[in-house]
Parts: structure tokens; sequence; C-alpha cells
């Protein structure tokens, strides 16, 4: 398990996804409305499009590219284009900072 | 209220013979242009529950955000302005043709429509009159076994939950532009169940008319196969011939479930001032089959390439494609198999034609994912070119990305061959019945897939076009 | 030699007034006359003035992004003292023997790293007239047959192609006098010095009216093991001209160094009862990007494509092809069969044009990708593009594994698994290589089927390069 800050909760707000960069893997960060954290693949199973740059909706987010949707705690498309589910990294809070693991 | 029509054509095909328009006062015609205002206003006609309005919103945003696609025909000339996004000519979506306003009646009566319904040809219709559904009734075993058969409109009221549980999740809204357009104004197109087990042994059939002039029809449809389900399901479109062009922008959403076996046939007649451009895709889980079997004879540009995702293990495929393309006309039209499982199997067979100064264009992909492994795909594309002024194009994509797999694709391209002609002509036939016999034989894999009526008419058709472009 | 400074990234900003002096230099240093500084110059401002691909062109977007550098530079220089070896012919290959070269051929010339080491002609082919030697030479001892001929088959396609024509570092020039006829091959050999970077090279080719004459240009690197700061680009332009009634073969074969990025632009112009055969075998490279392009304008023309290749590794593998039918009654043919291990990756672009000029034409494609392992995948894309009604076309392109019943046959028969499938492969292959206009580099690359299919299992793969 290696742990590799992002940044500041307090700089990400409810409702948002941002695009970070770890270990040379390019990660969709959301943070839920309630607050919850989850990093995905920032790649859609389709076409390669950052979904760390579409809408978070719920627990959703739309590529930006073709629309599909995917669960963003379990990593699952949900509808088409895309079929296969992308990656998720564990991801928590230490004092304030954001971190991922991607191993 | 008045008696149809028939404008002087603006095109060779002086045979188009659904050319003639009704001059109707339309009860609702929103100005022309889009606008949130407009998505609104529909939304507000509709009285639909809040998501389907924000889903509206959200899909012209993404469609504004799009950029026109660059490929395919030539789009630049559509002036998203000067189209009529909402044009309601009746307020009653019937269930007996006794109730719909005469000088409608009397379109579907010309086009054929009662008759075969009276003759018992069909197990249900649906008739879509600009923007909205002026008909719909289904057999009454059918429905008494629970098949839905209505208009998109009405199952939305009628059925919310049903509706929201499936609505964009085989084309979400951003899929491509054309598909964010309908999302955003949608109306009408046919909304149909097949429960578990149930076999709607004869056709259910749709019957798409635009009559206003500078429309656009955005109907979207939505079939749902429930388990081990069967269901063959028919449209047809014809619009008038106007000086001005139509938009027809359609989405269609199927999900075969497992063991169930869906078929969609079109056959595409609009006059050639329709722009056509419509996205198709279905879902086919375990064992089951989807078929679409896609007729484009008419338009001005159809853009249009139906899709199956092969999603479990058994799954089956199937494109039959069609496409005649005369003078002013590109029929860019094709096909999409996805294998997201393994041991599917899809069989694409394309024939096109060109004649008359016309373009067919044959557009494919192919996809095998990572671990589709045991998948059998065979793509077929034949194209026939009748004169020397014509154009034909093929552009199939492959992507295969697992080996134990069995994919083939071959495609020609060629004229009505002198030999065949010498020979049919030394036994009495003119040159003109001579090539109309090849031709016949040339679409013949694809026309004997159609119920026999469909065959006929498909055949008629062809022989017009035909008629109009070797006199 | 000068060395340029070697940065590691892969696309890297245009320095103009640079470029313009680098090749400036290079030009005086192999003694080129001016009308070719001239054309470079000119090949070099066109190339500034237009871009690079993005990824959203259609023949680029399955081109991997970050492995094929949008550069141009000029890493190495040859220094004017041991540039330019006038080509002398008769005199023995001095430099290290090159696997590749041949036991009997009509003429040679091998470069290595910009510099010529080795150039031969037959009596037989100077007897003829042929002429064959080292682009900047013929330059200067052939002008007006050089000139007439040097860019003949039209403007740069793409900006690759307009840098190619502005910055090679070496190159060589074919010419078959009318009527000519060689029966042994002419072997183009380059020697790739991996650690000295980027490469550009221009081929000019021309087969005069009824000449006959085949041409192997074989590309090899120096170390094929040595770990790369920077993947070099290998740039490379072939310009093919079969004048009326001559047949003419070009069969390249190419093992670049394993981290190269490799693109070329291969364009034969078909006269009128011309045949012309272009055969493409890939091993080596990273990233290897080929665009074949026959122009058939003249009537009773014929043309081939033959590709060839064995991908292993992450290599991504590419052609790019078009068969340009704008005349009336000529035909083509293109048949790519690849073979894909690891998690090889194969994309082929095939396009076949008719214009309305182009009746009677007969134009086919086939393309065959076999996938031998989970990783493997192939992309074939063979188009279409039709506007004349007399033509007979088609297509055909298939992926899939070893035929399973071709492997029962002979196990069935005793021989063992692996073996079997090698015998399948090596047969799905000969069709490509049979069509090597000479046995020596027939052999070379069944030998080099062989190494790529199975490098634990020969004894030859030290032997690969040499120089």
């Amino acid at each position: 398990m290696s742990l590799e800050s992002v940044g500041p909760i307090d700089q990400l707000n409810p409702g948002t996804a941002r695009v970070v960069e770890v270990d040379g893997q390019s990660i969709a960060l959301c943070r839920l409305e309630d607050g919850a954290l989850y990093a995905i693949e920032n790649r859609c199973t389709h076409d390669d499009g950052p979904l760390g740059e579409g809408e978070l909706e719920g627990d959703r987010i739309e590529c930006p590219r073709h629309g599909a949707l995917f669960d963003v705690t379990t990593g699952r498309a949900v509808t088409l284009p895309a079929i296969g589910r992308v990656r998720c990294f564990a991801v928590e809070v230490a004092d304030g900072d954001i971190q991922i693991d991607v191993d | 209220m008045t008696t149809p029509t028939v404008d002087a054509p603006v095109s060779s095909r002086s045979e188009y013979e659904f050319g003639f328009h009704d001059d109707v006062e339309a009860l609702v015609k929103l100005p022309k242009g889009l606008s949130r205002e407009v998505v609104n206003t529909i939304s507000d006609i509709k009285d639909e529950p809040e998501w389907m309005r924000k889903l509206r919103l959200k899909a012209l945003d993404h469609f504004n955000a799009r950029p026109m696609p660059e490929w395919g025909g030539e789009l630049g000339d559509i002036d998203f302005n000067d189209i009529h996004y909402y044009v309601r000519a009746t307020d009653r979506d019937e269930s007996s043709w006794e109730d719909v306003p005469d000088y409608i009646r009397d379109t579907y009566d010309k086009l054929g429509i009662p008759e075969a319904e009276k003759q018992g040809l069909l197990a249900g219709v649906g008739a879509q009159y600009d923007s909205e559904v002026v008909y719909h009734n289904i057999r009454e075993d059918l429905e008494e076994k629970g098949v839905l058969f209505l208009g998109t409109d009405q199952a939305l009221s009628e059925y919310p939950d049903l509706v929201r549980e499936y609505f964009t999740t085989v084309i979400p809204p951003n899929d491509n532009k054309f598909a964010a357009l309908n999302t955003a104004v949608w109306s009408g197109g046919s909304f149909i169940y097949v429960p578990p087990g149930v076999n709607v042994d004869i056709p259910l059939q749709a019957y798409f008319r635009i009559n206003s002039e500078d429309m656009g029809q955005f109907e979207r449809t939505l079939i749902i196969a429930d388990e081990g389900s069967q269901v063959h399901y028919v449209e047809g479109c014809t619009a008038p011939i106007y000086s001005s062009d139509s938009l027809h922008s359609a989405v269609v959403e199927i999900i075969c479930k497992r063991g169930s076996n869906v078929r969609y046939t079109t056959i595409q007649n609009w006059s050639n001032n329709v722009y056509n451009l419509v996205t198709k895709r279905a879902t086919a889980y375990q064992d089951a089959v989807m078929t679409w079997v896609d007729g484009n004879l008419g338009s001005k540009l159809t853009m249009k390439y139906p899709a199956v995702y092969l999603m479990e293990p058994g799954a089956h495929g199937e494109v039959l494609s069609i496409a005649s393309a005369g003078q002013g006309q590109q029929l860019d039209a094709g096909a999409k198999i996805v294998h997201a499982a393994p041991n599917t199997t899809s069989v694409i067979t394309s024939k096109s034609l060109s004649m008359d100064g016309g373009r067919s264009t044959y557009r494919g992909l192919l996809k095998v994912y990572d671990g589709a492994d045991g998948c059998r795909s065979n793509v077929r594309c034949d194209a026939l070119m009748l004169d020397e002024h014509s154009r034909s194009d093929t552009y199939p994509v492959m992507e295969i990305d697992e080996k134990r797999v069995d994919i083939g694709h071959e495609a020609t391209v060629s004229k009505v061959g002198d030999e065949q002609l010498f020979y049919l002509m030394a036994r009495g036939l003119s040159e003109g019945e001579a090539t109309k016999m090849i031709v016949n034989g040339f679409v013949e894999p694809i026309i004997k897939s159609l119920p026999l009526e469909y065959a006929v008419e498909m055949n008629r058709l062809i022989e017009l076009q035909m008629d109009g472009a070797i006199g | 030699m000068t060395q340029a400074t070697i940065d590691a990234s892969v696309d890297s900003d245009i320095k103009p007034d640079l470029l313009r002096a680098q090749v400036t230099e290079l030009s005086q240093a192999n003694r080129e006359p001016d009308w070719l500084l001239a054309f470079r110059l000119a090949s070099l401002e066109h190339a500034l003035a237009l871009d690079w691909w993005t990824g959203q062109e259609e023949s680029w977007r399955r081109t991997p992004p970050n492995r094929l550098p949008r550069r141009a530079i000029l890493d190495h220089l040859p220094a004017a003292a041991n540039g330019a070896q006038p080509a002398s012919n008769g005199v023995k290959p001095t430099a290290p023997q090159h696997v590749f070269a041949p036991l009997n051929h009509a003429g040679l010339v091998h470069q290595y790293g910009g510099q010529l080491v080795a150039s031969d002609l037959s009596d037989a082919a100077a007897q003829c007239g042929v002429i064959f030697q080292p682009l900047s030479d013929a330059a200067r001892e052939h002008p007006q047959l050089v000139q007439r001929w040097l860019g003949a088959v039209g403007p740069p396609l793409d900006r690759y192609e307009a840098f190619g024509r502005a910055l090679w570092s070496q190159g060589a020039f074919v010419y078959a006098p009318p009527g000519a006829v060689l029966n042994d091959s002419l072997f183009y050999l380059i020697t790739q010095n991996a650690a000295a970077g980027d490469q550009w090279h221009y081929a000019l080719v021309v087969a005069d009216r009824e000449s006959q004459v085949a041409l192997i240009d074989a590309g090899d690197a120096n170390d094929r093991r040595a770990d790369l700061k920077r993947a070099p680009l290998i740039h490379a332009n072939v310009e093919i001209i079969a004048e009326d009634g001559a047949h003419l073969q070009f069969a390249t074969v190419q093992r670049w160094h394993r981290q190269s990025a490799a693109i070329s632009s291969t364009r034969g112009r078909v006269g009128r009862d011309a045949t012309l055969r272009i055969t493409a075998a890939a091993f080596g490279a990273d990233v290897d990007k080929q665009r074949i392009d026959l122009d058939l304008s003249q009537s009773g023309g014929h043309g081939e494509i033959r590709g060839l290749f064995v991908g292993d590794g992450r290599q991504h593998i590419e052609h790019v092809t078009r068969q340009y039918h704008n005349g009336v009654g000529a035909t083509s043919d293109l048949l790519i069969r690849g073979v894909l291990t690891d998690d090889s990756q194969a994309v082929q672009y095939g396009l076949i044009r008719i214009t309305p000029k182009g009746q009677q034409t007969n134009a086919h494609q086939t393309m065959r990708n076999l996938l031998l392992d989970d990783g493997a995948g192939a992309d074939p894309i063979p188009m279409l593009e039709i506007e004349a009604d007399d033509v007979k076309c088609s297509h055909a392109a298939a992926v899939g594994p070893v035929d399973p019943d071709q492997l029962f046959y002979l196990q069935a028969r005793g021989i063992p698994p692996h073996i079997a499938e090698r015998m399948v492969v090596r047969g799905f292959l000969a069709e490509i290589a049979d069509g090597i206009p000479d046995q020596h580099m027939r052999d070379v690359v069944d030998e080099l089927v062989e190494i790529q299919l199975h490098p634990q299992q020969t004894t030859h793969q030290r032997n690969g390069a040499t120089a």
C-alpha cells in the first residue's frame, strides 16, 4: 500500500470531479454531494474519453465524449456505448489531504 | 378540411407517389428555431415529468456544444434555425381510424395502412403525423397478454417508471450530435413492451409521415423484449415533396433480454428533400437474437448505422441493409456490431445500388472486445453501379482485440454484367427489363427476409427508382 | 560527425533557422549541386508551413499518440571530410558484412549513419547503363536525370514527407535506361546507427521504358539490443517511377532497432502497360507506419502492394495504402498478411479510389491477420471509393487464430503443436515472401520470420546485425 497525496480536500467541492495524476496513472477523483470520495481510472472504456472532465450527477459520471455513464462507486458502465468497467482506486483523507493508492 | 394536393415534383423521382401534402392549419406549430424556450414549451405541452424536462435541457446543451460531424454527407446546409421543432395537427392519439381527422386518415388510406390492418396482416398499427402520434391500436389478444404498443409520449404518462428505467440507457443523450438533438426535442415514436414468453406472431407496424414544410420530426422509439419473447416491428416513412428541406432525426433504443427475438424492419421512402439522420441501437443479452432489416430508398441524405451490442454469450446480431441511391441522393448507411461477450455471432449483409448520379455508401464497424472469444462474424457488402455518373463507397472498420475469433469481411463493387444483359436480351427482354431482373437478383438475399407484402413493396419501389434512372 | 544533444521527449519544437542552416551545411558537405540545395530548402519551407498530425485525422486515429514523434531534428551531420565518398563502380564492400547483403547482385549501395560504406555495380548492370549510387552523388553526376524525376510523384502528402525531402542525410538513386534488363537485384542497404538518433532517408527509383529491374531496400540496426534514451525516428521517402512498359519490383525489408519509430512514404507511379510491385516486410521498430501509394493513371498499368509482418511485444504495425485509379483499364492488387504475437497491434487502412476516368479498372484488396496471442489485435479497414461503373472491385479482410483444422491435420501426422503452428504461419506468409524478387532475400525474410516468432529457439539472433 502506497498512498500518494493529491491535494487538500477543501479544494474539491462536493458534487464535482477532477483529474489528478498519480504515478503516471490518470485518475478521475470524484466527490459526491454527500462528501464521499471515489477515485476511478480517467479513461472511458468505450473511446478513452477523460471521465474526470465529465459531469458528476449523484454517483454517476458522464463521459464527455459520447455520454456513457459510469457508477463511480463500482467503476461499472451503466449505459452504452461503454461496456467494460473502469478501475477503482482506494482513496482516503488524512489531515485534510486526499490520498490515493494506485497499487 | 381540405383535399390533399400533389406538388410539382422537384426531383427526377417523378414517380415518387407519396409527394402530396395536406393543406391544413396545424393545431400547434412552434415558431422556427431551437432554444431553451422551445424545449421548455415542448415539455410543457406534453406535461411530462420533471426528470424528462431536465434531460431535454441537458441534451440541448450537448447538442449546442458538439461540433457537426465532418464525415459522411454534407450537413453544413442544414439550417437549424429554419426548422419547426414541434408541429401538432390533432390533439388526440386515437385507437380507431373513425376518430382520426378525415384528412389525416385520407393520407394513411392512400398509404394503405388501415386496409392492411383490416385484413389482419398486422398485430398492431401506429401512425405518426408530424410531431405527434395520431393513431395506435393493438390486437386485443395481445393486449390481454400484456403487450404494450403505444406512443412514447403516452407511455411516459401511463408507465413513467418503465420508460425511465430504459430511456437513454442504450443511446445516451450525448452519444452524438443528432441523438442529443432528438433527446432535446423528441416527440412521438413507439413504445413497445413484450412480456416474458409472449410471441407477437405477426408484425406491429408504425407509419411515420411528415406533412408540414420546414419540419423536423424527432420520434423516439423504445422497444423492450422481455425474456423469451418475440416481436417484429415494421416502420415506413414518407413525406411530401417541398422545395425546402426537412429534417428527420430519430432515436431507436431496443433491449433484447435473454432468449428474446426482435426484428426491426424499416422501409425508408422519404421524399428527396429530407435529411434522415437516425441513431438506432440494440442490446442483445444471452441467446437473444436482434435483426435490423434496413431498406433505404428515399431522402436527400441518410446517415444511419443500425447497431447491435452483443452483451452476453450466445447473443446473435444481424443487419440486412439495402440502399438504392438515385439522383441527388446520398445514402450513407451501414451497420455496427459490437461483440462484448464470448460465443456471440453476427452477420452483416449489405446491398447497395447507385444510379443516376446517386451516391451510396456502406459504413460499418465490427468490434470484438478482448475476452470475447469464440465470436464469429461474417460481413458481406456488395454494390452495383448502374451508370458512370454514380458513386459507391465502402468503409468497413474492423477492430479485433481477441484472437479466438472467426472474422471475415468481403465486399465487391461491379456493374450490371454485359454477359448477363446479353443473355437476357437474347431471350427477348429489353435492356431495361433485363437490368431490372439483374437488380432483382442482386437484392434478393435481403428482400427475401422481408414479409411477403413488404418484399413486394420494396421491389416495386426499387423498380420505380430505376424507371426514373434508366428511363 | 557532430552530435546534437539528445532530449528524451517524444515531440519537439521545430527550430526553422537552425534547420535552414543545417540543411545548407548538409547539402554542401555532400557536395550537392545548387539546384538540389534549392529543392531541399523549398521542401523545408513547404514543411514548415504544414502542421503535424493531431490524431483526429481518419488515417491517424489509430496511431499511438506518444510513440510516433512529431519532430524534425537533424541529429547528425556528416563532416565534409569523410562525407560523400564518390561511388566508384567495382569497389567491393569495405564495411563489415551486412547480414542482409546478397551473394549475387547487380549492384549494391550500403550506407551507415549517413556515410557510404560500400558500393558496387555489376558489369552487366554497368553495360546496360544502369545507374545506382547515393542520391547526392547522382545529383552531381547525372543532374538532368535526377532533376527530372525528383519529386515527380507529386507534392508531399504531409509534413513528414515534406521534411523528408529537405532533411535526408542518406539516399540512393536508381535508374534503368530504356530497354535495360537486369537478371539480378540491386541492393540498397541501410544500417541504422541506433545511438545516433533520428534518420531521414530518400530513395528515387526510375525504371525507364521497357526496362526490367528489381531493387531490394533493406534496413537493419547496428545494435538491436542497445537501450536508447530516446526512441529514434526513422523516416523514409521512396519515390518510384515505372515508365511505359517497364517492369519494376521494389521490396523493402526492415528490422530497425526495436525502440525506433519508423514512418515511411512509398509512392509509385505506374506508366502505360507498366508493372510495379511493391513488397514491404516489417519486423523491427516499436511503431512502423508505412504509407504506400500507387498512382495508376495510365491505361494497362498494373500495380501490386504486398505487405508482410510479424509483430511481437507491443509493436504497432500500420499500413496506409492507396490504389489510385485515374486512368482507363489499369489493374491493381493489394495483399497484406500479418502475424501478431504478444500484445502487438496491426492497423491497415487500404483505399481503392477509382475516379470517373478509371473505367475498366480491376482492383482488389485482401488483408489477413493471424492473431497468435491473447493480447494481440488487428484493425483491418479496407475502403472503396468508386466513381466509375465499368469496374471490378473487391476487398476481403479476415482476422482470426491459426486455422485449427490445419493444426489438427499436422498434429495427426505426429508433428508437435508448436512446430505445427510455425509451419502453418510460415505457409500463411509464404504467399508474400515468395514474391520477393531475390532468393537470398527470401531466405533472409524466412529467417527473420523465424526469429520474430521464436526468439529463444534460434541461434541466429546474435548474427542479427553487424556493421
